[in-house]
């Protein structure tokens, strides 16, 4: 991505050695020779080189680029994007980082150039604030916000399977002070917070105790975001955590089956209280239908009975007797002839047989 | 012709010596003119710079934040349970003279400033639990619920940033010693990675296991208490409900009833005797039947004209 800032003077000292070498060969060569022609032909490639030289100072900047520029070393300035001139080698230096990029950092897992993801559990598991272990896997994102800290201020040892160089604090500083960052704020909450309810603020507290301490070792990187992806716990412990979430559902559908129990069990109660009620009111409408009908009844007869009342009376009486005395066992005795109630008792043993007779000499 | 070759040759000479006392210092770099091993000159700013030629050399050290990587070791806490602890040290050079005379190099520096830390960190872990070290303060809630706070030491301080402070000060204070003048800062000493070893991590882990058990156990128990609570309320009001429509519909039985009455009553009362008679007729309709016998006099009313078909009305 850029040139290690590493210095480089020995071999610039060497560089400078055989320019002024040839200069002063050449020329030496030619004087002593003497041909006029050929001094022309040296000043004219001494002439052309350094035109060529010059000329390589020219470089572009991409749209997306800066460009830090070093004249013996020293830093001077930054350019954007464009074409520019500047000093070229030895004399000066330019670097170019792409700004406007932004970078990925992987914590916990790696992807691979095809697409292959491996886990790395020896990033990926941390202790807890209730001493518990979690797996998690996290994603920085992040730029570069000051080109001069970040090619100058930090050595770093590179990162070979990030394809980090050397001396690129995007290597094991990032690294460190993301692992950092992470395990500390993993380190002041419990499993659950992590696992699940607090994820969003362990991400905000990561980003920034990890931004404190780049801006503390001077990396010029901008951490943009940090995103957790899977937060597990370990294999080991996996499947009682998944019981954990098996009893919640289990506890879950307990009280959904209580709750269709519910719903089943009292409209139906409802429905019944209903019926009960309304056959309650059924039996008073009837009752009272009943006994106004049969008031009514009455009060009709007794205005028919009013108007005369001895032959109705005699009637009614006389009416009912038809309709009671054709069933039944009659003994008509006269009172005048000594006839004595008593004389036909017990009646129950004597009126099967007795019956016939009886009748016979009532008549 | 050949004065232009003496003046080449010198021209030649001059451009040596002239590189020779010229050098440039890195905007990452301090550098230290040496002469014969004797230290000259410190040079911390960055450019182009002047020295003797042939006679200075040029030594290079790197002004940028250096890093050591500490390998992994086992600490015992306050408890003696271990812990793995993986820490990083960073480092700037200060003074550079100091530092070529007493370190030398970077490779020596980083073995000699790991030592250092890692015996101060080994004292400052010594002393502390685990929980300074994780910086959690656990604590249960009485529902059981565990809930995990900072764990804060004695000045309100994160106890994890205030156990690297005081590491941070006292490896400062050893490598700026009269004995150790290294002429170097550390920046910083952190804790990257601190894991339970391998022999501990089973423990955790049927700790892990033991504690979801617990929490599965009281999920599934509140359901049941749930379900339990739900339908006995529901039973209860279920009850109630059958219970008040009985109560309601007894009381539409007696109003009814009542209504009866008063209605009949309120017809009957226009004349009781007429009711008793018909309401007589009626009974004995009911009342007898085949069973019955019936003993009746040739008085009776009834028969009157039985034995007397004449009107005798006036007797």
């Amino acid at each position: 991505m850029f040139e290690p800032p590493r210095r480089n003077q020995g071999q610039d000292i060497q560089i400078e050695q055989i320019l002024g070498g040839i200069g002063s060969v050449f020329g030496s060569i030619g004087n002593r020779f003497g041909g006029g022609g050929f001094r022309i032909l040296v000043t004219f490639i001494l002439v052309a080189g350094l035109a060529l030289w010059l000329a390589s100072g020219l470089y572009t900047v991409g749209p997306r680029e800066k460009a830090a520029l070093r004249l013996f070393g020293e830093f001077q300035t930054t350019a954007g994007p464009g074409l520019h001139w500047y000093w070229p080698t030895p004399l000066g230096q330019r670097d170019k980082v792409d700004v406007d990029v932004t970078r990925r950092m992987e914590l916990g897992f790696l992807t691979a150039q095809n697409g292959n993801v491996q886990d790395i559990p020896v990033e990926a598991l941390m202790i807890t604030g209730d001493l518990n272990i979690v797996n998690v896997q996290m994603v920085v994102q992040y730029k570069v916000k000051n080109i001069e800290e970040f090619l100058f201020r930090v050595d770093d040892p590179g990162d070979a399977i990030r394809g980090v160089d050397r001396g690129n604090p995007e290597g094991r500083t990032l690294k460190d002070a993301t692992e950092m960052a992470l395990r500390q704020v993993v380190g002041q909450r419990s499993i659950d917070d992590t696992l699940i309810a607090n994820r969003e603020q362990v991400q905000v507290d990561t980003q920034l105790v990890l931004q404190s301490v780049l801006d503390q070792y001077q990396t010029g990187i901008q951490v943009l975001s940090v995103v957790l992806q899977t937060v597990r716990p370990p294999d080991e412990v996996r499947l009682a955590f998944d019981d954990v979430v098996n009893a919640r559902v289990d506890k879950e559908s307990r009280i959904n089956e209580a709750k269709a129990y519910e719903q089943d069990k009292l409209p139906r109660a409802q429905g019944d209280a209903q019926q009960i009620v309304r056959s309650a009111e059924a039996f008073k409408a009837e009752r009272v239908a009943r006994a106004e009908g049969e008031a009514s009844r009455f009060i009709t007869v007794l205005d028919e009975y009013i108007e005369s009342k001895e032959v109705t009376r005699r009637r009614l009486y006389l009416e009912a007797m038809e309709e009671v005395l054709p069933g039944i066992t009659k003994f008509i005795v006269d009172p005048e002839s000594g006839g004595s109630m008593l004389q036909f008792l017990p009646l129950d043993s004597q009126q099967a047989e007795t019956r016939p007779t009886s009748s016979g000499d009532a008549q | 012709m050949r004065i232009l070759g003496l003046i080449g040759i010198l021209l030649a000479i001059g451009a040596v010596v002239g590189l020779q006392s010229i050098y440039t210092v890195d905007e990452t770099e301090y550098v230290v003119i040496r002469r014969f091993g004797e230290i000259q000159k410190v040079n911390v700013s960055p450019g182009l710079a002047f020295k003797t030629p042939f006679v200075d050399n040029v030594v290079a050290f790197d002004n940028r934040l250096l890093r050591i990587d500490m390998p992994p070791s086992s600490m015992p806490d306050k408890e003696s349970q271990f812990l793995q602890i993986d820490a990083y040290v960073r480092y700037r050079i200060e003074d550079p003279k100091k530092f070529l005379l007493s370190l030398s190099d970077e490779t020596n520096a980083g073995a000699t400033l790991g030592q250092i830390v890692v015996s101060e960190l080994r004292s400052a872990v010594g002393v502390r639990d685990r929980k300074d070290i994780i910086g959690g303060e656990p604590k249960t809630l009485p529902d059981g619920t565990v809930v995990v706070e900072p764990r804060l030491d004695d000045s309100g301080l994160a106890a994890r940033t205030s156990m690297m402070n005081s590491v941070l000060d006292k490896s400062n204070a050893t490598v700026s010693s009269e004995d150790n003048d290294f002429g170097v800062q550390i920046v910083d000493v952190r804790i990257k990675r601190a894991d339970f070893p391998g022999t501990t991590e089973a423990n955790v882990f049927s700790r892990m296991r033991s504690e979801r058990k617990v929490r599965a156990d009281k999920l599934r128990a509140e359901g049941e208490e749930e379900y339990l609570t739900i339908t006995a309320n529901v039973d209860k009001n279920v009850r109630v409900v059958l219970a008040e429509a009985d109560k309601t519909a007894n009381q539409l039985k007696g109003e009814g009833e009542a209504q009866a009455i008063s209605i009949l009553a309120d017809a009957l009362e226009r004349d009781p005797e007429f009711f008793a008679f018909r309401r007589s007729l009626e009974t004995y309709t009911k009342v007898l039947d085949e069973k019955t016998t019936a003993v009746l006099s040739s008085e009776s009313d009834l028969f009157r004209y039985l034995q007397n078909p004449v009107e005798r009305n006036d007797d």
